[in-house]
C-alpha cells in the first residue's frame, strides 16, 4: 500500500519524532511505500490565509504549489497516518490548519450543487491511523471528550469509503509515565502499523 | 477573541453585534482580532517546555496573558471549521493558555485553576453543516470550550454556546434573526 504520514511536533529529536520515525520505518519494513510531511520542520503555515479563504468557495480553491504538493500526496495514499501530541484535547494548530488548507472542496469532499450537502471524496483511503500522546489520564480524556480523536477518527472517517478502517494508538500521562511505558508504546505502534 | 480571515464575512457581522451588545450593557471590552494583528499560531519548542517566568514567550503572548488574567468574561467569535475552532484560534489557545496561566497555587498551597476569575465563557460560532452532522462528527470544538476550558473557570461561572447551524443552506432572514439573537444575548449577559 501507499502511506502518507503527517507529523506535527516542534521538537526535532523528541519522543514524538521517535514515534514518527517508528511509524515510517515499520511501514517501510512491511513493504509499503511511504511519503511524509513534518509540518513544523517544513515551516507549514497553520492559519488559512485571507487569499485561501477567498478561493475556498471558488472552482480553484488551491492557490499554491505547496498545498498542491500536499494534495497530490493525499490523493496518492491508501493509508493516512497522523502523529501528533494532543494539546488542549485536540490537534496542534498546525495539524488543524493542515486539514483546513489541504482538505478543501474537491479534495476531501465536494459540495453537491442540488442538495447543498457534502459528499465524501477521499475515495482512496483504506486506513486512517492516529498516533498521539496525552498529558492526562485516559479517564480525563474520556470526560473532556477526546476532541482530537473525534476529529481524526470520526469527522475524517465520514469522508472516506465505507470499507476504510480506523486504528488508534494513544499514550496517556505522557509527563509522568516511565521509560518502560514509552518504549512499550513505541513497540505497540510498530507492531500495529506493521499489521495494517 | 475574534478569528476570521475576511472582514466581509458573516462572522464579522456577528462580531459587530457582539460588541454592540456588550457596549449597550456597559461592559469594558478588549478586542483581539487574531488575523488583523498577525498572530503566530505555532506553539514553539521553547514555549512547550517553559516554566515559571521564562522569557521565551513573545511580548505579544505576554500581553494576551495579561488580558486573560484581567478579564471576568471571555467571548470567542469564530466560524467552526472541521468541527472545531480555526487553526489560528487553536494556536492562540495552545500558546496563551499555558500551564502558568491555567494553573496557580491557591491559598492552601495546593494547585488550583488560574482561570477561576472568569465568570462568563461565551462562544459565538457558526457551522456549515446541520446539528446532527456535527453530532456525528463529534463536536470537538464544543467539547474544547464547554468541557476542557469550562471546568477551569469560576465554579459559579456560566458557559454560553450561541451557534448557528447549517449556515450553508440558511436564508438571509435566518442569518439576520441570528444576529439579533446574538446582540440580545450579549446585552443580557
Amino acid at each position: 500500500m501507499r502511506a502518507l504520514v503527517i507529523h506535527a511536533h516542534p521538537v526535532d529529536d523528541g519522543y514524538s519524532a521517535a514515534l514518527f520515525s517508528t511509524a515510517v520505518s515499520a511501514l517501510q519494513r512491511a513493504g509499503h511505500e511511504v511519503r511524509s510531511h513534518q509540518l513544523y520542520q517544513e515551516g507549514f503555515a497553520a492559519a488559512m490565509s485571507p487569499a485561501e479563504h477567498h478561493a475556498y468557495h471558488t472552482d480553484r480553491p488551491i492557490i499554491s504549489d505547496e498545498i498542491q504538493h500536499h494534495v497530490d500526496d493525499l490523493q496518492w495514499a491508501d493509508v493516512l497516518v497522523f502523529v501528533y501530541p494532543t494539546w488542549w484535547a485536540g490537534l496542534p494548530a498546525v495539524l488543524k490548519g493542515w486539514l483546513e488548507r489541504v482538505m478543501v472542496p474537491g479534495v476531501a469532499f465536494a459540495f453537491d450543487e442540488k442538495s447543498g450537502k457534502v459528499k465524501p471524496n477521499l475515495r482512496n483511503i483504506q486506513h486512517l491511523v492516529g498516533i498521539t500522546t496525552y498529558g492526562s489520564a485516559h479517564w480525563s480524556n474520556w470526560l473532556t471528550g477526546d476532541g482530537g480523536r473525534r476529529t481524526t477518527m470520526r469527522a475524517l472517517r465520514m469522508l472516506c469509503p465505507l470499507r476504510a478502517r480506523r486504528h488508534w494508538f494513544g499514550l496517556y500521562k505522557m509527563d509522568t509515565c516511565t521509560d518502560n511505558d514509552r518504549a512499550a508504546f513505541l513497540e505497540r505502534v510498530a507492531a500495529g502499523v506493521r499489521a495494517l | 477573541m475574534y478569528t476570521h480571515p475576511s472582514p466581509s464575512s458573516y462572522t464579522a457581522s456577528v462580531l459587530t453585534r457582539v460588541l454592540a451588545g456588550l457596549d449597550a450593557a456597559g461592559h469594558d471590552v478588549d478586542l483581539l482580532d487574531l488575523y488583523a494583528i498577525g498572530f503566530d499560531p505555532m506553539l514553539c519548542a521553547e514555549e512547550r517546555f517553559r516554566s515559571g517566568d521564562d522569557p521565551a514567550t513573545s511580548p505579544m503572548v505576554q500581553s494576551h496573558i495579561a488580558l486573560v488574567r484581567a478579564a471576568t468574561a471571555v467571548v470567542f467569535v469564530h466560524p467552526t471549521w472541521w468541527s472545531g475552532p480555526p487553526a489560528m484560534l487553536k494556536g492562540w489557545i495552545d500558546r496563551v493558555f499555558v500551564a502558568d496561566v491555567v494553573y496557580a497555587v491557591g491559598p492552601s498551597g495546593r494547585m488550583r485553576s488560574g482561570l477561576r476569575h472568569i465568570r462568563y465563557l461565551v462562544v459565538v460560532t457558526s457551522h456549515g453543516s446541520a446539528k446532527h452532522v456535527n453530532m456525528i462528527e463529534g463536536e470537538s470544538g464544543k467539547l474544547l470550550f464547554g468541557r476542557s476550558i469550562r471546568r477551569l473557570i469560576s465554579l459559579r461561572g456560566r458557559f454560553r454556546w450561541i451557534a448557528l447551524y447549517n449556515i450553508d443552506r440558511s436564508t438571509p432572514a435566518q442569518r439576520q434573526a441570528h444576529l439579533a439573537h446574538v446582540e440580545a444575548t450579549m446585552t443580557r449577559l
